[in-house]
């Protein structure tokens, strides 16, 4: 158990004696978990600290009391009006609570409403007109997909999705596992054990077109770190010679290393998890890229062969 | 000696309750628990003082009307409680919710859901983070600018910025700053994390001019450029892709379904580049139909690389 620091302790009176007050009486217990108060020391602090704290002259009438009476040990506090309101929201706090609120909304299925009247209530505190000029999005995925998933976390139950890999062409069955649902830089994942690949992956939720629960529950793999992008060590290393203008390439994959040469050019070495990925990016990129090194080593000429399968396309219309 | 804990709620209580502010001697006298040599006071009275502001409590210096004109320590009531924000019970569990699921850097976040009333964590386990939201003190100095109207100033990109900030917005993993580019005299977006140095602040109200929101939903193809006219682009994409490419457009971009299982769809393009990178992103599984010119781009790009 931490310590808790005489500052630790104020910190949660001065939120806990207003909380009380305004609901009479509360037993020990449910203070101490609601405000991560160990109980021994709460007790203590309350019989042998709170008890004595009042205003000058310090006669009784200027004492607070406090009384922890009946089987569940219900705490009432009396004489305490100077702390009947808790420490006002520092500007920090209201604009995380604030950012938390805007972030979540729109990610559940009808547990909004509740939602967004406490954020039109705490939005005076920010004094931003919030969507206008405050606004936090967490990913686009619909409210019904990410439901349904943090239900099948929850659960445990085997999902079904129909999905669209960068990897491979199309879209295909899964059958998962899920073990956690989170957003990273703007987008949603769910990471889970594939059954298809018989191993850890990780899906982004807004490539899943179509999502069944299955009644079929599952005991979890060993869980593993939740992270989005875990290149394995049978992943190409590729490194990319990036124009001036291609200067982003760096910021929008996770990339290995980046080296800026004194003419402005970029080498950036990447992990290509597929071949697909890597020549959707290769031809995408265009002619300012190039490929200068890889490992494995990489058929010089995959980019333009790419090229030619897409022009035959326009070539026979 | 006596409780730490116990002279601070002391001190709390007596800077709350009185009326007048009070001068050091008086705190001494009046608050138990200091102790009563003047230098050991002064040292224990100076630490409480920063913890307290710390916290957050509002504790302030004032001139006292006395003859001396000494300064007088005081909590004023109305800075120091909360105002009531008339939560209701189902309001407070949904932003305890958000709180709890949020990461949000800082160890502030759990006084503000004390100040709520807690966490209720009573039969069931907390729920699993699975987000984070970064607030550096650049995020809180823009947001109070804003509420302000007040413009600022800030080095970005090796330069020194003067804007008037209009909104704030966290997108793909990032707080980004919309305003009025004083000097280049137009709407430009900043990623806060890249401001360099301080920032300033200038007084409240000097940011006059008017300030335009919409947030951004265009597509990367729809971005106007100024190389690139409008164009309206018809893209057949194959059975295979089909499915994909009306979930990640929309259904109402289709404008033909074949027999064969592909569809045409109908784009509006003023984004060259945001284009060509939504067709190739399809491989062999999308080809422009038309217009000619945007056709050929996709033909010339390609055999550039053939």
């Amino acid at each position: 158990m931490t310590r808790l620091t005489a500052t630790d302790r104020l910190r949660r009176l001065l939120a806990v004696i207003p909380w009380v007050l305004n609901r009479g009486e509360v037993p020990l217990i449910e203070i101490s978990e609601r405000f991560d108060y160990p109980i021994d020391r709460l007790r203590t602090d309350l019989t042998s600290v709170v008890n004595y704290v009042g205003v000058y002259p310090y006669s009784p009438d200027s004492m607070v009391e406090v009384s922890i009476d009946g089987e569940d040990d219900r705490v009432r506090f009396m004489l305490a009006d100077y702390f009947s309101s808790p420490l006002r929201l520092t500007p920090e706090e209201a604009l995380s609570l604030v950012s938390a609120g805007l972030g979540l909304l729109g990610t559940t299925v009808g547990e909004d409403s509740a939602l967004e009247r406490a954020l039109e209530k705490l939005g005076a505190l920010v004094g931003l007109r919030l969507g206008e000029e405050l606004d936090v999005s967490l990913g686009r995925v619909p409210a019904a997909t990410l439901d349904q998933l943090r239900s099948a976390v929850r659960d445990r139950c085997v999902v079904k999705l129909l999905y669209h890999s960068m990897h491979e062409a199309g879209t295909s069955d899964r059958l998962i596992e899920p073990h956690a649902v989170f957003s990273e830089a703007g987008e949603w994942y769910v990471q889970a054990w594939c059954r298809r690949s018989n191993g850890q992956r990780t899906f982004r939720a807004d490539r899943i077109l179509e999502i069944e629960s299955l009644d079929e529950t599952f005991d979890p793999h060993t869980a593993t770190e939740i992270s989005t992008f875990a290149p394995s060590e049978h992943d190409r290393r590729v490194t990319l010679e990036l124009s001036p203008a291609l200067a982003w390439v760096a910021e929008a994959f996770p990339a290995e290393s980046v080296e800026v040469r004194d003419d402005g050019f970029q080498l950036v070495s990447l992990a290509a998890s597929s071949d697909r990925w890597l020549d959707r990016l290769l031809v995408q990129l265009g002619p300012e890229a190039r490929v200068v090194a890889s490992e494995p080593e990489l058929d010089r000429d995959s980019r333009s062969a790419t090229a030619r399968r897409i022009l035959a396309k326009y070539a026979a219309n | 000696m006596a409780d730490k804990l116990e002279r601070l709620m002391n001190l709390v209580a007596t800077l709350l309750n009185t009326e007048y502010p009070l001068r050091a001697a008086d705190i001494a006298e009046r608050v138990e628990g200091y102790p009563t040599d003047p230098v050991a006071f002064r040292r224990a009275f100076e630490r409480d003082k920063d913890d307290l502001r710390s916290m957050g409590v509002p504790l302030t210096i004032v001139s006292t009307p006395d003859e001396g004109q000494r300064d007088g320590y005081r909590i004023d009531r109305k800075d120091y409680y909360l105002h009531d924000l008339d939560l209701a019970p189902d309001e407070v569990v949904a932003i305890s919710m958000a709180m709890q699921v949020i990461e949000l850097d800082g160890a502030t976040t759990q006084d503000a859901l004390w100040k709520l009333g807690g966490v209720a964590t009573q039969g069931e386990a907390l729920a699993p983070q699975f987000a984070a939201i970064e607030l550096g003190p650049s995020v809180t100095l823009m947001q109070k600018a804003i509420a302000d109207r007040a413009a600022v100033r800030f080095g970005y990109r090796d330069a020194q910025r003067h804007v008037e900030p209009w909104s704030l917005d966290f997108r793909r993993g990032h707080w980004y700053l919309n305003g009025w580019d004083i000097d280049r005299q137009a709407e430009r977006r900043f990623r806060l994390d890249r401001v360099e140095g301080d920032v300033v602040a200038e007084s409240p109200g000097s940011a006059t001019n008017d300030r335009t929101f919409g947030r951004d939903e265009r597509q990367p193809w729809e971005f106007a450029n100024d190389a690139t006219e409008r164009h309206h682009a018809k893209v057949r994409i194959d059975a295979e892709h089909a499915s994909w490419a009306c979930h990640l457009l929309g259904d109402d971009v289709v404008s033909q379904r074949y027999d064969d299982g592909s569809i045409l769809v109908s784009l509006e393009v003023s984004n060259l580049n945001g284009f060509r990178s939504l067709v190739l992103s399809f491989l062999d599984g999308a080809e422009v139909i038309e217009p000619p010119e945007l056709r050929q781009h996709i033909i010339d790009w390609l055999e550039a690389m053939a």
